[in-house]
């Protein structure tokens, strides 16, 4: 590496939410939190502003509808910024760079370190209401909010990384799920011999967008390891379980059991994929792709595809993708009204946007209230078993503790080439133990 | 109005337009090599100077030299394969009496009109593997059992990229062709003909040696565009699998535009590709472009 | 012709034909289709049922309204692209009429000077245009961010307008002086006699000589203005300011790819410009001809 920057590293430990309730705990005793506590949500900041903006990853009709809804609810117009999601990081950067206004935005794990380190990002501790927010939040979703200490973001979304199988195809291989690896290519090989399938197995293993990385690292985390330790040094080295996870994953597209155009499936193309029925496993991937697996409307093989914690148990990983409000900001407080509208509570006192993006497309929401009440149940179990996908999000880690490298500031480029040498792996150019070597010595040293 | 001032007021437009939309940004991007360009820094309006470092940091980058390889690999094919198709078809079309001739006459010109990223997306479902267009065809037809990997394959992918390049590519090519044959007196050929030369051989000697001229012209053109085709494999490939569908012109984007937004190594591989292409700049002007006027 | 000769050659052309148009069927057959068939029968050519939703959604809008009775009543989530597309089809309207009116003046005035004043310096210029149409647009658009980002022309039509213009120029200088040159001097040298400028006898002679030309130019320019990608990608990060290759690709950079109505939204997309080929075939033709080849 010639090239150098001047990153300072934000260190982020398990010490750093410890330390977070506390800190949130005195910002909600702030003169200004206890006026507001009654309904911090219903209440309007003191200044004023003319409009808003979001900068958001695109998702349908939600926000174009969060947006009329907060216009109807305070008068403000605001306008949306629509971004897909994987151009999110790029396209966000070239609005940063330009210096555009922006009030809130949205953020993966994987990139929130970036934009903190940037300064992007306002600490939302001290704003009225954020404390009973955290004090609703799932876990996994409050340890994602935590930076440094301080609450950065809400969770207005997250994932849970599970297997799915065709219940059809897997009755035809003898019905029984495997609780070993080896018994995993067993039955993918009889169903490949017998027939069943030309290719039991498809992944979610493009290079773009948190897939192919995210892939590998729920198998190996599955498995038992993460990729990273606590300080960051990367698990990679000779025997090292993600090796062994690479080296596995692999053959079985050198055996011909995995559908070799997985190399250019994302998140969705792969449900879409699976549901053309030739598949008897889909690899681990973000839980919500069943929704279209097990749509009548868009899929041949609905009802027959069924959510699986895979072979070794319910020991898997969570994403929580995150608001935040951004320090480009006209108006923190008007900010706060807005990220609240999102990913937080609308004026009526509602998890309103939650609710809806759960209904809509199977996201999880990151509220205890939401998960507990019931609410799930009635709009998930259509295509999703949902006391699995409680059971798999209890026994979840988060991703950046999997990946604890996130907070690194050359895991960016550091993913792009990851990206690159796990395609290279698959394809069969070169081996596993190149891979895991060539993305060791990729890790800059200072 | 003296002839000089009414020249140089004619031209105030274009003379604006080409300084500040071309030059100046070319000499801009020479600078942007020379400085560390991130985001951070465009934020801060300080670009540090770092000498030659993107350059250094380029020349040790695997990927770079993977990035050039791959360019070469597919301008050297479509290239080749542009002009030799398009000499057929261009031959084809120059055919009297058929119908099928006219027909391809109009029907050739269509690729050109098609925007290259949507050619490339429509590619996306001729290649799919899962049901895609050309496995449909292949296994309707029975010429394969199971379905190809148009895409997936490290050692071939860069091909399928090149073929729908070539399509759009080839209109251009085959119009040029054309253009020349009919510039070819018959004279040349009632002679061969008494000579009793078949067609064959006409065609190799009189034909190509005729063609020259419009083929060294259409090899620099199209090289030019070959090094520096962007669309086809954004739409495809985004450079996979692995990175044996990494062009040049996807490197200078992807270092640039995509995390972690490095705009000075991103200018500095553009400007190795930029002086590439003046070379074959100064060979055109040098060879072909003689002013007549 | 000899029957054998006859029959190949019209085997061969129909292999042409097979080729040129075998993507746009491609695509025609599939902006035809729902997802379900399409997942249904992984190799049937034709789909065992048509529909029109596809252009339904995307003329009429992706609201739950507009979807109720479509295939896509049910489904969550529709690219936002799709909802961009009007107005993306707009902006590629305005930014290609502007970019070719602005780029035939230009280059018309430039070219007269090039073709008829005997100046050193014009050989220069025109040695430059042959240069600058050599230059990538790659090369080009990285700095042009950072220049446009510090003066705000980054997310504006105008920015783009004013970029693809100085990218294309030098190509309408290459065509128009030529053609210039080889008007006869006398008509023009006739009417100066009579009184005409210099300036008035290029409005009122060369120009309404050059329709043709004008024309094959226009057509060129509108169409590599509509079929940039690189400019507005990455000038633009808003979807308002968006053209249709740029609200292409982020249809395959989207959550959920539906191919029916992604081949839907290609054709559409390449329409305009086809049909004006099609229609000004004989202007086309000339016109890239003269770009490369005289001088």
């Amino acid at each position: 590496m010639v090239k150098s920057t001047s990153w300072n590293a934000p260190n982020l430990t398990r010490r750093h939410f410890l330390g977070a309730a506390t800190m949130v705990g005195a910002g909600a005793m702030l003169p200004r939190s206890v006026f507001a506590q009654a309904q911090p949500w219903a209440e309007a900041p003191s200044s004023s502003v003319d409009r808003l903006n979001m900068a958001m990853w695109t998702y349908g009709d939600v926000w174009p509808t969060a947006a009329k809804q907060f216009e109807a609810a305070w008068g403000v117009p605001v306008e949306v910024i629509s971004i897909p999601f994987p151009e999110l990081p790029t396209k966000m950067m070239s609005l940063y760079a330009a210096d555009e206004t922006i009030d809130i935005s949205l953020t993966s794990p994987a990139t929130i370190a970036n934009w903190h380190d940037l300064g992007l990002i306002e600490p939302l501790g001290d704003l009225p209401g954020a404390q009973a927010y955290v004090d609703d939040m799932v876990p996994t979703a409050r340890d994602s909010c935590f930076f440094d200490g301080e609450l950065v973001a809400l969770p207005f979304m997250g994932a849970v990384w599970a297997w799915n199988y065709n219940s059809e195809l897997l009755e035809k291989v003898g019905g029984k799920l495997p609780t070993s690896y080896d018994e995993l290519d067993e039955i993918a090989a009889k169903a490949k011999a017998d027939g069943i399938s030309q290719h039991p197995y498809v992944w979610c293993a493009i290079s773009s967008g948190e897939h192919i990385t995210f892939t590998w690292y729920s198998l190996t985390w599955n498995r038992g390891s993460g990729l990273f330790d606590a300080s960051g040094a990367p698990l990679l080295g000779e025997g090292s379980e993600a090796r062994e996870t690479l080296r596995w994953w692999a053959k079985t597209f050198a055996d011909g059991l995995s559908d070799p155009s997985s190399l250019q499936l994302s998140m969705d193309a792969s449900a879409r994929a699976f549901a053309t029925g030739g598949h008897l496993f889909r690899g681990p991937t973000q839980h919500y792709g069943l929704r279209v697996i097990n749509d009548p409307d868009q899929s041949p093989i609905a009802g027959k595809g069924v959510l699986w914690e895979g072979p070794l148990g319910p020991r898997t990983i969570t994403s929580w993708h995150l608001a935040y409000v951004s320090a480009n900001t006209r108006d923190r407080d008007w900010a706060w009204m807005l990220l609240q509208q999102v990913a937080g509570k609308t004026k009526s006192g509602e998890y309103e946007m939650a609710k809806q993006v759960a209904k809509a497309a199977g996201f999880g929401p990151g509220y205890k209230s939401l998960v507990e009440g019931g609410f799930i149940e009635d709009v998930w179990s259509s295509w999703m078993d949902v006391s699995k996908y409680k059971q798999l999000q209890d026994n979840a880690s988060n991703s950046f503790e999997v990946v604890n490298a996130f907070y690194k500031p050359w895991y960016q480029e550091w993913n792009q080439r990851a990206e690159i040498e796990l395609q290279r792996t698959l394809t069969g150019e070169i081996t596993a133990d190149q891979c895991c070597d060539n993305l060791i010595a990729a890790i800059p040293s200072n | 109005m003296s002839v000089g001032w009414l020249a140089v007021v004619m031209n105030l437009p274009t003379l604006l337009t080409l300084l500040c939309v071309l030059a100046y940004p070319i000499i801009f991007a020479a600078f942007l090599s020379l400085h560390t360009v991130g985001l951070r820094e465009l934020r801060r309006g300080e670009l540090p100077f770092v000498g030659l470092d993107n350059f250094w940091f380029l020349f040790s980058d695997p990927l770079f030299w993977t990035s050039m390889k791959n360019t070469m690999i597919l301008s050297v094919f479509s290239v080749t394969a542009e002009i030799v198709l398009a000499i057929g078809i261009a031959l084809l079309i120059n055919r009297k009496g058929l119908w099928t001739s006219v027909v391809s006459r109009l029907l050739i010109l269509l690729p050109f009109a098609v925007p290259p990223i949507a050619n490339g997306l429509i590619w996306t479902f001729v290649y799919a593997y899962n049901g895609g267009f050309l496995n449909r065809v292949l296994i309707s037809t029975g010429l394969i059992d199971l379905p190809i990997n148009w895409l997936g394959n490290a050692d071939t992918a860069i091909y399928a990229v090149a073929v729908p390049y070539i399509w759009r590519s080839l209109p251009f090519c085959v119009l040029l062709i054309h253009a020349a044959l009919q510039g070819i007196s018959k004279d040349y050929y009632e002679a061969a003909s008494v000579d009793g030369a078949t067609s064959w051989s006409q065609f190799w000697e009189i034909t190509l040696p005729l063609l020259r001229p419009v083929i060294v012209v259409l090899l620099i053109l199209r090289t030019a565009s070959a090094v520096v085709v962007f669309d086809e494999v954004i739409a495809l490939t985004a450079g996979g699998p692995g990175n044996s569908t990494w062009v040049a012109a996807w490197y200078s984007y992807r270092k640039s535009f995509q995390p972690p937004f490095d705009i000075g190594v991103g200018a500095a591989s553009a400007y190795v590709l930029a002086i590439l292409v003046g070379i074959l700049a100064i060979v055109y002007i040098k060879l072909i472009y003689k002013p007549g006027v | 012709m000899n029957p054998l000769v006859r029959t190949g050659l019209t085997a061969l052309n129909v292999v042409t034909i097979l080729f040129v148009m075998f993507p746009i069927v491609a695509a025609a057959i599939a902006s035809l289709q729902s997802e379900l068939v399409l997942s249904s029968d992984l190799t049937a050519i034709l789909p065992a049922e048509y529909t029109l939703d596809n252009y339904r959604i995307l003329f009429g809008g992706t609201d739950e309204a507009n979807r109720a009775g479509t295939i896509y009543a049910n489904v969550a989530y529709l690219p936002d692209a799709i909802r961009y597309f009007d107005r993306a089809l707009l902006n590629s309207l305005i930014i290609s009429s502007s970019v070719t009116a602005l780029t035939i003046s230009f280059s018309a005035l430039s070219a007269y000077t090039v073709a008829r004043l005997r100046l050193r310096w014009l050989l220069v210029l025109l040695a430059c245009n042959v240069f600058a149409r050599f230059v990538p647009l790659v090369v080009l658009v990285i700095p042009l961010y950072v220049i446009f980002r510090d003066i705000g022309l980054t997310n504006s039509l105008l920015g783009i307008i004013i970029a693809q213009t100085g990218f294309l120029l030098p190509f309408g200088v290459l065509i128009l002086s030529p053609y210039f040159a080889d008007i006869p001097r006398d008509i023009e040298e006739a009417a100066r006699i009579d009184g005409c400028s210099r300036f008035g006898s290029f409005l009122k002679i060369t120009l309404p000589l050059s329709g043709p030309i004008l024309v094959s130019l226009g057509t060129i320019i509108f169409i590599a203005s509509w079929n940039d990608l690189l400019i507005p990608l990455i000038l633009s990060s808003k979807q308002e300011f968006m053209t249709v290759p740029a609200i292409l690709v982020s249809l395959i950079g989207d959550n959920a790819v539906f191919l029916g109505l992604l081949c839907a939204c290609c054709l559409v997309a390449l329409l305009p410009t086809v049909l004006m080929v099609l229609m000004l075939q004989r202007y086309v033709v000339s016109g890239l001809t003269a770009g490369a080849v005289k001088a």
